[in-house]
């Protein structure tokens, strides 16, 4: 009896120890929930999410996908994918002109604002999410070209720049805008994991002209070849694949180029 | 009341799950708020997103159902093998369950009193709307692959449905050459049923077309255009009806649809209880309560997205949902019976 009271004082002791060394905040406690309660979960969470793919609306799938991301919030390359799916939904094809493209704007400023949040857990790879970030608008572009009209000055050109100097801030260098083309092939694996073949061809098409960025231009000539090699058979056109089967840089696409 | 009937073990048990039930059920509701508010997800139309709200109403109606099993099971000493106090009991109770059906109805009424608040008003507080409408899933055809060679597909229905909104989501193909998104133009009873047609060209993609309050007995989908042939299985044609229906009614009938995981875990409670002892019958019951509320199995998940997202529950699709799990829960009764009819020879 004695003994047993001495381990839980001591226990205790060791405990508080502990909490005035780590000085915990308020984030690192919602980590510490979010990290117990996430084996129990998860796996609904999951389940929930591709219900919400089968029956419900983009709002609903990416509100899921929120709930799930949560859990979850180191995983960028999940957050970029679901905030692209989001910003890039074809929206309600009832609506046409203005309204439409009104539409387009308010998701894509949503899926950013939701990635800005997200860069707080992001950690070591916030620069990865930005490098994201900074594509998403070219591709909302190219799928809503009435988008154009509504962006700040400087249009899609400006507000990349915005995510690319933050993310030279933060250490990557000015070797972060050449990078930006060669994070399309993982991000294309996402949305063609998530169904999204329209989104993996925005993406697609938005590297093939961000391939210029790259000063190496015998580099950026084969990576962009590569690239449209791609998108042509994404779009279901014969193509020969051998060139790109042997750059292993596409190997994430390899299970749907088969 | 007579002294008589109060004093039915229906009677004890609602009242202990009532006592038990009620203030977790409501703590837990408030805490489910607080976080459904705190976690309000960024999106283009909170309105359009209240099905993802769902959890934050499945989680007092989960603690509900989880306090009445653990009472109901501690409470009645025939619900487990062993008990002290049983052999009086089975004396009493003569009938071929020893009382634990009248336990198991005691503890549905007292989870249906605390769920109705819980299905009606905190549901509206999560955003249900007020209203509800029929979602009729169109029967599909013996082959319902729209494509190239088969360019036109005919749905008829069970009986004429007067709609005002018709929602497509089909499942598309590799497209059939490069791609062209596919135009479909819709047909009701042979006439348009908009003015443009709607595009597909790929899988998930939904297109509603809201149109004036009409009878359709038929649809015509009609393939004008595109290379993605597209897949409408059973579920991808959904019309909804015109007609509004209550939306407190749809919340009642919630909290009874939330009453079906109880019955099942109280039923394998039951049957679990003629030969284990409490903690197995506890680990059964809590068990088969988790798979069928928070995993997801049953109606019961279903039906709570649907009462967020203004469906009404009171359909023949609803209904069918519910046969295995009331079938389930009662082959378990007609078991425990069998069992503990053994067990007394």
């Amino acid at each position: 009896m004695i003994a047993g009271s001495w381990s839980v004082m001591l226990a205790a002791g060791c405990l508080a120890g502990a909490i005035s060394l780590v000085q915990p905040r308020l984030d690192d406690a919602r980590e510490l929930a979010s990290w117990a309660a996430r084996p129990a979960v998860l796996p609904f969470a999951w389940a929930a999410q591709r219900a919400a793919m089968h029956s419900g609306n983009s709002d609903e799938v990416f509100a899921r996908a929120q709930q799930l991301l949560d859990l979850l919030p180191t995983w960028t390359d999940g957050h970029a994918v679901f905030a692209g799916q989001f910003a890039l939904d074809g929206g309600d094809l009832a609506q046409t002109g203005p309204e439409r493209s009104a539409a387009a704007h308010r998701r894509l400023q949503i899926a950013l604002a939701w990635l800005e949040n997200a860069r707080r857990q992001a950690g070591r790879r916030e620069i990865e999410l930005l490098e994201q970030m900074a594509f998403l608008p070219d591709i909302a572009v190219a799928r809503e070209p009435g988008l154009a009209a509504l962006l700040p000055a400087g249009g899609t050109a400006a507000m990349a720049d915005h995510y690319l100097a933050i993310a030279e801030q933060l250490g990557a260098g000015p070797v972060v805008r050449e990078n930006r083309t060669f994070l399309a092939v993982q991000y294309c694996r996402g949305l063609l994991d998530a169904g999204d073949r329209r989104g993996a061809l925005a993406v697609l098409g938005a590297a093939i002209v961000r391939s210029a960025d790259v000063r190496d231009r015998e580099l950026a000539t084969e990576w962009s070849a590569h690239l449209t090699l791609v998108q042509e058979h994404l779009l279901g056109e014969p193509t020969d694949l051998s060139a790109v089967f042997a750059d292993l840089r596409f190997e994430p696409l390899f299970p749907y180029l088969r | 009341m007579s002294r008589r009937a109060t004093r039915h073990p229906t009677i004890f048990t609602l009242q202990r799950c009532l006592r038990t039930a009620a203030l977790p059920a409501l703590a837990a509701a408030v805490v489910a708020f607080t976080l459904a508010m705190w976690t309000e997800p960024m999106v283009a139309s909170a309105a359009a997103a209240t099905g993802a709200r769902a959890p934050w109403l499945s989680l007092p109606i989960f603690v509900c159902a989880f306090s009445c099993v653990v009472t109901t099971v501690l409470f009645w000493p025939l619900l487990a093998a062993r008990r002290p106090g049983a052999d009086w009991l089975r004396r009493l109770q003569r009938g071929p369950l020893h009382g634990c059906g009248a336990a198991l109805s005691g503890a549905l009424l007292a989870s249906l009193l605390v769920c109705a608040p819980l299905c009606t008003v905190y549901a509206a507080a999560l955003g249900a709307p007020s209203i509800a409408r029929t979602h009729t899933l169109v029967p599909a055809p013996a082959e319902p692959l729209l494509s190239a060679r088969r360019p036109q597909l005919h749905f008829a229905l069970a009986a004429p449905l007067l709609g005002n909104e018709l929602r497509l989501r089909p499942l598309a193909s590799l497209p059939e050459g490069p791609l062209r998104a596919s135009r479909v133009r819709v047909m009701a009873d042979g006439a348009p049923l908009a003015t443009t047609t709607a595009e597909f060209d790929q899988t998930g993609q939904i297109v509603r077309i809201p149109f004036v309050s009409r009878t359709i007995s038929a649809l015509e989908l009609v393939l004008e255009d595109g290379t993605v042939p597209l897949f409408f299985p059973t579920g991808s044609v959904e019309l909804i009806g015109a007609s509004e229906q209550s939306g407190l009614a749809n919340g009642l009938f919630l909290a009874l649809l939330a009453q079906i995981p109880l019955f099942v875990a109280l039923a394998f409670a039951c049957l679990a209880g003629a030969v284990a002892a409490l903690p197995t019958v506890l680990a059964v019951a809590v068990g088969v309560l988790f798979v069928m509320t928070v995993g997801g199995e049953g109606p019961l998940t279903a039906a709570l997205q649907g009462r967020l997202q203004g469906h009404w529950l009171l359909t023949t699709s609803v209904f069918r949902q519910c046969v295995p799990s009331l079938l389930l829960g009662s082959t378990a009764m007609i078991g425990a019976m069998m069992l503990r009819r053994r067990s007394r020879r």
